[in-house]
């Protein structure tokens, strides 16, 4: 059975045949070719795959792909480019949140959803709002200093 | 290995998918439990009915003082409602231990309900409340108590072809205090070593009235019955209360498998229940006063 | 088909030239990680891609009866099983050649791979990999090191389990221990870990002209996996490119070959590039581990807090190949004494053969397991003396010039300084407990 798909990838209307049992995560990397959310356990525990859907956080391998249809969907790609990053990726960069980077495309976006939601958290709600994207290199430290930097307006 | 895959506008039309596709087929709500099970080819559904496009099924309101969840509400909905907050705040409690925010966003209740498992957070506080659960199947609607639902690990009281509606909860009249405690190895995105929710009725310093809940301590979520005529009656004291968190951990039975050892989980009931009946008897108090 | 251009080398010269050190500079990538646009081992993908999935065994130990493809090559869409009939040569490792690219004989531990499918589609490739019939003969397995050090303990490899011994020796420690007052004797074990890199192994294979590999790989040390697949394929070096993607982490978990080979072979067989990705069960079941060590520390004392003698045994769990696990032992040996003044030390190591996970190398590269105990150990001792652990520290930490058990003299040693600021920036009171 084909699913045909519609849904909007950072504001961009896409339309593509899927099979029912893929996941939005499968769709987005391996049909689209948007390698930017990426996939570290497919079962919903480490967030690398986090996605904005209607604007919240999810993990796009939990997603089937029909669960899509005719929402919003915002990937990594559509947060920021390198022309013009959004200050979380700025501060991200400045601040040294990342080692290897592959929790950042998630990471950033669960904070990217907290601070549209709640401009000035503490340090707490911050803690919170990534406490589903698995970092194994930084420690978190870093990470939450430049999510709290940017909330005080403190990016270059 | 795929699926067929279907969205039904209303219950009755995912009733007919269901009633017709038989054991092969499940609902999806938000898919979290479900999609990991099939990944892990724990099952095979040769189609899924996707419960989460009917509008009626996720709404959250007070009905003639009963709240009303829909199945489907989502436990970010549970978190971001007045109505909750306010008049079933043990259920926010339990909501806002639930996995991670991802998680939250698209697990829901009623998923959380029908998975059955033994550990689910939401059926603590659904227990100590009395909450009902609304079913629809080929021969209609009917309504259970919450705990005629679970029937064993991964079994419950729904049958293929019905569709878990809503939830309802009865409103707290003054003097009622509950509480939701939860332990597992680290404060998010884990499946509770044990959990537990108290629920307690006082008037002038005296328990009238107390429920215990436990989970991820028998094959499903259970009262502790026996703890509960242990309190009933009886005045507010420390050694109470620690009695019954006692006589709780007894009733229990917990298993050893990789989150802990069956005496861990059983000193873990105590202690957790403990703590809820204290926070129970405190907030209790406190909506006396008011 | 596929053109892949050399980056430029980071311009390292000019930025130690400008005063790097003591500078906070950003990561030369962190541009493109913070948009997406780094591609890890997970990202590649060439036109004309198969998918390659391992068949791997349910067994901790068994004799491989028979292996056959048939039923998963008649399914449309396989390309290509190979087995280890198809490795040209079939052993690798670093000091002991123990390790095969693919089981022949035996299986050793749960999720030994003995054969990979590659097919159009990762599906097809699952699917399939659950169609290879492989025949096991089970045979009595070992958990335990120390189980598998007695006789009659079942074998893992020939030639018996203690697959190396290492001793240090330094002074008399027979005599250490008669002038010692107080002896402490104590056991610590730690356990096996994972790396858990968030990105799992990933590599793609892309066959060139006349024979030629390149391999992209999310690996720490494309060179040693080039001449290990280069020597396992026995295909001359200059034939085989490893080239390294971003890495989702390693932590030394991705520090030798694992993948690479199967996709190579798949890709030359195919004339096709050839994809995988370990799913994080196979992460955890069928890569390296840290190595789950037992020691046995005994320390020799005067009342007046003055270390004499030292005996450790290390027993380290191998799991079912050497890999690292002579080398990490040798560097938990070096270290095993800890940073202290102690005139007679004997250190010995086994490495043994076990029907568990592999161990490989992992931050600090024995050194954690070693650390974790001799500290513990230390507050022991300071304890049985009366003393409170960093008096007893400083009394007896290494200095500039001291003589480490292996002959090695130390200079510039900072352990007293970095104590002492370690207590400032902790706020601790002498005598307080830890
Ligand atoms: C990373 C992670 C963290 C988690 N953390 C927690 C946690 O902290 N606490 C916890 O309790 N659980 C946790 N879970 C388990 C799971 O997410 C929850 O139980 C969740 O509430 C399930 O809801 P769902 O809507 O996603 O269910 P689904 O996956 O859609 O469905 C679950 C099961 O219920 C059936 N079903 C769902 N809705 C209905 C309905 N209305 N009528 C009939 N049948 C129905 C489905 O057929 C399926 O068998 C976690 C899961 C993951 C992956
Ligand atoms: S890949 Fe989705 S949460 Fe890990
Ligand atoms: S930077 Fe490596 S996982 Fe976060």
């Amino acid at each position: 059975m084909t699913f045909h798909l519609r849904f909007w990838l950072n504001g961009q209307e896409v339309r593509t045949e899927v099979e029912p049992d893929e996941t939005l995560l499968w769709v987005l990397r391996e049909r689209l070719n948007m390698t930017g959310t990426k996939v570290g356990c497919e079962a919903g525990d480490c967030g690398a795959c986090t996605v904005l859907l209607d604007g919240r956080p999810v993990t796009s391998c939990l997603l089937l792909a029909p669960k899509a249809h005719g929402r919003h969907v915002v990937t990594i790609e559509g947060l920021g480019s390198p022309a013009k990053l959004h200050p979380l990726q700025q501060a991200f960069i400045t601040y040294g949140a990342l080692q290897c980077g592959f929790c950042g495309p998630g990471m950033l976006l669960s904070a990217a959803a907290l601070l549209t939601q709640n401009p000035h958290p503490t340090e707490r709600e911050v803690r919170e709002a990534i406490a589903g994207n698995l970092c194994r290199c930084t420690g978190y430290q870093k990470i939450v200093q430049a999510i709290l930097a940017v909330s005080r307006g403190e990016v270059p | 290995m795929s699926f067929l895959y279907f969205v039904p506008a209303t219950v009755q039309e995912a009733v007919e998918l269901l009633s017709h596709y038989g054991e092969d087929a499940k609902v999806i709500a938000g898919g979290t439990d479900l999609v990991v099970r099939i990944r892990d080819g724990l099952i095979q559904p040769a189609a899924l009915v996707d419960i989460e496009r009917i509008p009626e099924l996720s709404r959250i309101s007070l009905e003639d003082s009963r709240l009303h969840i829909g199945a489907t509400a989502t436990i970010a909905s549970i978190l971001e409602s007045i109505e909750v907050n306010h008049l079933a705040p043990v259920v926010s409690e339990a909501a806002r231990q639930m996995g991670a925010v991802q998680l939250r966003n698209r697990a829901t209740i009623g998923g959380n309900l029908a998975s059955a498992v033994p550990s689910a957070d939401m059926a603590p506080p659904l227990l100590v409340l009395e909450a009902t659960v609304s079913i629809t199947g080929p021969s209609g609607e009917q309504t259970l108590p919450i705990d005629e639902f679970f029937t064993g690990p991964h079994q419950s009281a729904l049958r293929p072809d019905e569709v878990l509606t809503s939830i309802e909860i009865p409103v707290q009249e003054s003097g009622t205090g509950a509480a939701f405690v939860k332990f597992g190895k680290r404060s998010a995105q884990v499946i509770a070593v044990v959990n537990a929710a108290a629920w307690v009725r006082i008037r002038k310093g005296r328990i009238e009235e107390a429920r215990i809940a436990l989970g991820a301590v028998a094959p499903t979520p259970i009262r502790a019955r026996g703890a509960e005529v242990l309190l009933r009656g009886q005045e507010i004291r420390a050694d109470l209360l620690e009695d019954a968190a006692q006589a709780a951990a007894m009733e229990a039975r917990p298993i050893t498998d990789f989150r802990g050892t069956l005496e861990f989980r059983r000193e873990l009931c105590r202690v957790l229940v403990r703590r809820a009946l204290e926070q129970a008897v405190q907030r209790a108090i406190k909506r006396e006063q008011e | 088909m596929t053109v892949i251009t050399r980056p430029a080398p980071p311009p390292v010269v000019e930025e130690a030239a400008e005063g790097a050190v003591g500078k906070r500079k950003s990561r030369h990538d962190a541009l493109l990680q913070v948009t997406g646009q780094a591609l890890y081992g997970v990202d590649m993908k060439a036109p004309g891609m198969l998918w390659a999935k391992a068949v791997r065994s349910p067994y901790p130990h068994a004799r491989i009866v028979r292996i056959d493809p048939t039923r998963a090559l008649s399914i449309p869409g396989v390309a290509c099983v190979i087995t280890a009939r198809d490795i040209p040569h079939n052993r690798y490792g670093f000091t002991h050649q123990d390790q095969r690219v693919l089981a022949d004989d035996r299986v050793r531990y749960v999720g030994e791979a003995v054969a990979v499918v590659a097919a159009e589609t990762l599906r097809v490739a699952t699917e399939a990999a659950k169609e290879v019939v492989v025949e096991y003969e089970p045979l009595p397995a070992v958990f335990d090191p120390i189980e598998a050090m007695q006789p009659g303990a079942p074998q893992v490899h020939e030639g018996g389990n203690i697959a190396a011994r290492l001793h240090i020796r330094d002074g008399d420690v027979e005599r250490g221990f008669s002038e010692a007052e107080i002896i402490v004797e104590e056991e610590f074990r730690t356990p096996f870990v994972e790396h858990c890199h968030l990105e799992p192994h990933a590599a793609l294979a892309i066959p060139g002209p006349q024979g030629t590999l390149t391999i992209y790989s999310s690996v720490q040390r494309p060179f040693l996996v080039a001449s290990d697949v280069a020597k396992v394929l026995s295909m001359p070096l200059s034939h085989v490119r490893v080239v390294a993607t971003s890495v989702g982490g390693g932590f030394g978990g991705k520090n030798e070959m694992t993948l690479e080979p199967w996709v190579g072979l798949l890709a030359l067989r195919t004339g096709r590039p050839v994809k995988m990705v370990f799913t994080r069960e196979e992460e955890f079941q069928a890569t390296t581990v840290r190595h789950p060590y037992r020691m046995r520390y005994r320390t020799g004392v005067r009342r007046d807090g003055t270390l004499v003698a030292r005996s450790v045994e290390i027993i380290s769990d191998c799991g079912a190949y050497v890999s690292w696990g002579a080398s990490t032992l040798a560097k938990a040996c070096i270290h095993a004494a800890g940073p202290y003044v102690i005139p007679h030390v004997k250190i010995e190591g086994f490495l043994v053969y076990t029907n568990n996970p592999v161990g490989g190398a992992m931050r600090g590269f024995g050194v954690p397991q070693v650390g974790f105990a001799y500290e513990c150990h230390t507050d022991s001792v300071a304890a049985a003396v009366g003393m409170d652990p960093i008096t007893f520290r400083l009394r007896n930490g290494l200095r500039d010039g001291c003589r480490l058990p292996t002959g090695q003299v130390l200079e510039r040693v900072t352990l007293h300084q970095t104590l002492q600021r370690a207590l400032e920036l902790a706020g601790w009171e002498r005598g307080a407990v830890p």
